[in-house]
């Protein structure tokens, strides 16, 4: 059963029907009748009221001006279109939309090229390529979220191979600080790798990651062999260093001692204490060569040469066959006859050998050890008898 | 017929044009007092149509009709807007010779020539605004579902189309929009005269 408001409603459309009985139509007038809601008859003729009310019908001269206006408009539109092409159209249209559109497009272009940028510095083992500082960031970033030691003797060991790539491009003496730093990150990297190892509990990963690390170290042993030949002495010697503290043989040197005889020949006989000396083991004396050959005798490396050249010696270094090297300032020098010469020009020596002790043995003496680092200065020692030498000190050069 | 219009084909733009025209016209004059302002702001709708008719989505009648009633809607809102932040500044000077007031000027004429019967134009505009004040206070739907049955003729079924709802709805709301329309029109009517006979001199006044 229809509610009262429900058959009002009916009433209403019924009335609106029979007004309006055909589309288009001119409205017909309410319907007199007798029955039905008397407020429902008179929204009837309201809205007969409102459909015939002069107000809302538009005015023919206004229709036709508006459709003057428009055609004009339409025709401007597509003329301006044809001008002007269909870019400006598009950009008059949709400038916030093409906005947006630009915006997407670098966003796209952004992360896309973030992307290949980041796939690229992965790949790259070259440190001096400037993608290599991303792979480093990279690698950081992934320690961060993944902090377990495995992964981070992995990434260690990588760098270190990175390194390792790069080493053998630095041997001129141009490229001496970027060897030197080069070397510095080996260690640090291989200590790092070290330290983390050390904290792993026992287990099969512990001792896959310790025979990694020991393959890596003996890489960088043979490495560093490889490139000792070319670098500049300075290197040479941090690289022996290295190679020293990597668990390599390499010589170190002790003690010195010169004996120079000059009746009746000129000779001179070098003794030279330390560890790892070999029979192939050269000497240098003031960065020369000697072509003589090492004797052992008592443990020490003796080397018998013709004492023509005046100058004193103010450095010795030892030279391996596999490249290694040590040197030493510090040495005792015995004149045997009790008379040494200062040089052809009759200056005094740096070292001491003046010509201002004639009568007695001048020995230079100052040390450096196999790491390069010297220490102390340059010492004369003057011996009234020879064969019983005394150090004096002397100012350091 | 929709579709040269969208392609642009001027003779389908004009079809368009004057079928929409008294709907939209009506809507506006329904919604404005004066009959100048409901004309730009109807030749405004029907420019935004011509410009916007390329991306108009509309497949059938009663789409587009729902397409230019919300352009209408939203030009009127515009108007008001427009009218509210910068209010309109008349001047009390009579802009013409023969003594005509400016509230004459600016009414244009309804059914009546404002020259030759100023008295029943004024009365006539006077109406009009009280209707429209009126049209103003229904709701938005029950505003399209009027001009969609009694301006536009259509049928139930085309209004609920027009406006996404069912036959029921739409005659629910015409109902409802009548009887506002008729208590608001009633009540506003019942205020006017009280108004004139308060302001108006009793007959035994002019007798002292």
């Amino acid at each position: 059963m229809k509610s009262r408001q429900q058959r009002s409603i009916d009433q209403l459309e019924a009335l609106l029907s029979a007004q309006t009985n055909q589309k288009g139509a001119t409205p017909l007038p309410p319907v007199a009748s007798e029955g039905g809601d008397p407020e429902v008859r008179a929204m009837a003729r309201l809205a007969y009221q409102l459909q015939t009310a002069p107000s809302l019908v538009p005015d023919p001269t206004f229709v036709q001006q508006v459709e003057r206006t428009i055609l004009t408009h339409r025709v401007r539109r597509k003329q301006t279109a044809i001008v002007q092409g269909g870019w400006p159209r598009f950009a008059e249209r949709g400038r916030a939309w093409s906005i947006q559109l630009v915006f997407a497009v670098l966003l796209v272009c952004l992360l896309v090229s973030t992307g290949v940028t980041m796939a690229l510095a992965a790949q790259v083992t070259n440190p001096e390529n400037p993608l290599y500082g991303i792979k480093v960031w990279e690698q950081q970033v992934q320690l961060v979220f993944d902090t377990s030691p495995q992964q981070r003797v992995e990434v260690e060991l990588e760098r270190i191979h990175d390194q390792l790539n790069v080493l053998p491009r630095l041997t001129d003496a141009s490229q001496a600080p970027k060897y030197q730093q080069a070397l510095n990150e080996i260690m640090a990297h291989l200590d790092a790798a070290s330290t983390m190892l050390k904290t792993l509990p026992a287990g099969p990963e512990r001792d896959h990651l310790w025979s990694a690390f020991a393959a890596v170290k003996n890489e960088v042993r043979q490495c560093l062999y490889g490139v000792l030949g070319e670098l500049p002495w300075g290197e040479q010697l941090t690289t022996t260093s290295v190679l020293g503290q990597l668990g390599a043989s390499v010589p170190t040197i002790e003690q010195v001692t010169i004996v120079i005889m000059t009746q009746p020949l000129n000779q001179a006989t070098m003794t030279v204490t330390g560890r790892d000396l070999t029979p192939t083991t050269h000497l240098i004396v003031n960065g020369h060569r000697l072509a003589s050959r090492c004797v052992f005798h008592q443990s020490a490396c003796v080397f018998t040469f013709p004492w023509e050249n005046k100058t004193p010696p103010e450095m010795i270094a030892v030279l391996n066959a596999d490249g290694t090297v040590a040197q030493t300032t510090k040495m005792v020098v015995i004149s045997m006859n009790g008379k040494i010469s200062s040089g052809a020009d009759g200056k005094p020596g740096a070292s001491g050998s003046n010509g201002k002790n004639e009568n007695g043995t001048t020995s230079s003496n100052s040390n450096s050890n196999a790491n390069g680092s010297r220490n102390g200065g340059s010492q004369h020692s003057t011996v009234q008898n020879p064969g019983k030498p005394t150090s004096i000190p002397v100012p350091r050069k | 017929l929709l579709e040269r219009a969208k392609q642009g084909d001027p003779e389908a733009i004009t079809v368009l044009y004057r079928h929409f025209l008294p709907g939209v016209f009506g809507y506006i004059a329904a919604r404005v007092p004066e009959r100048s302002l409901a004309e730009d702001l109807t030749s405004e709708v029907f420019l935004k149509m011509v410009e916007g008719i390329e991306h108009i989505r509309a497949t059938e009648e009663a789409s587009m009709a729902a397409w230019l009633f919300r352009v209408a809607r939203i030009t009127v809102a515009g108007y008001y807007r427009q009218r509210a932040k910068h209010p309109e500044m008349v001047s009390l000077t009579p802009e013409d010779g023969d003594g005509a007031s400016w509230v004459q000027e600016r009414a244009t004429p309804l059914d009546q020539n404002p020259e030759t019967d100023p008295v029943g134009h004024a009365e006539a505009r006077e109406e009009w605004a009280v209707v429209v004040q009126a049209m103003n206070r229904l709701t938005e739907e029950q505003r399209q579902v009027l001009i969609g049955r009694l301006i536009l003729g259509y049928d139930v079924a085309t209004v609920a189309r027009m406006m996404g709802k069912r036959a029921n709805a739409v005659k629910a709301l015409q109902f409802r929009a009548l009887q506002s329309l008729h208590r608001l029109l009633a009540k506003e009517t019942r205020s006017v005269m009280e108004q004139s006979i308060q302001q108006s001199p009793l007959p035994w006044e002019h007798m002292r």
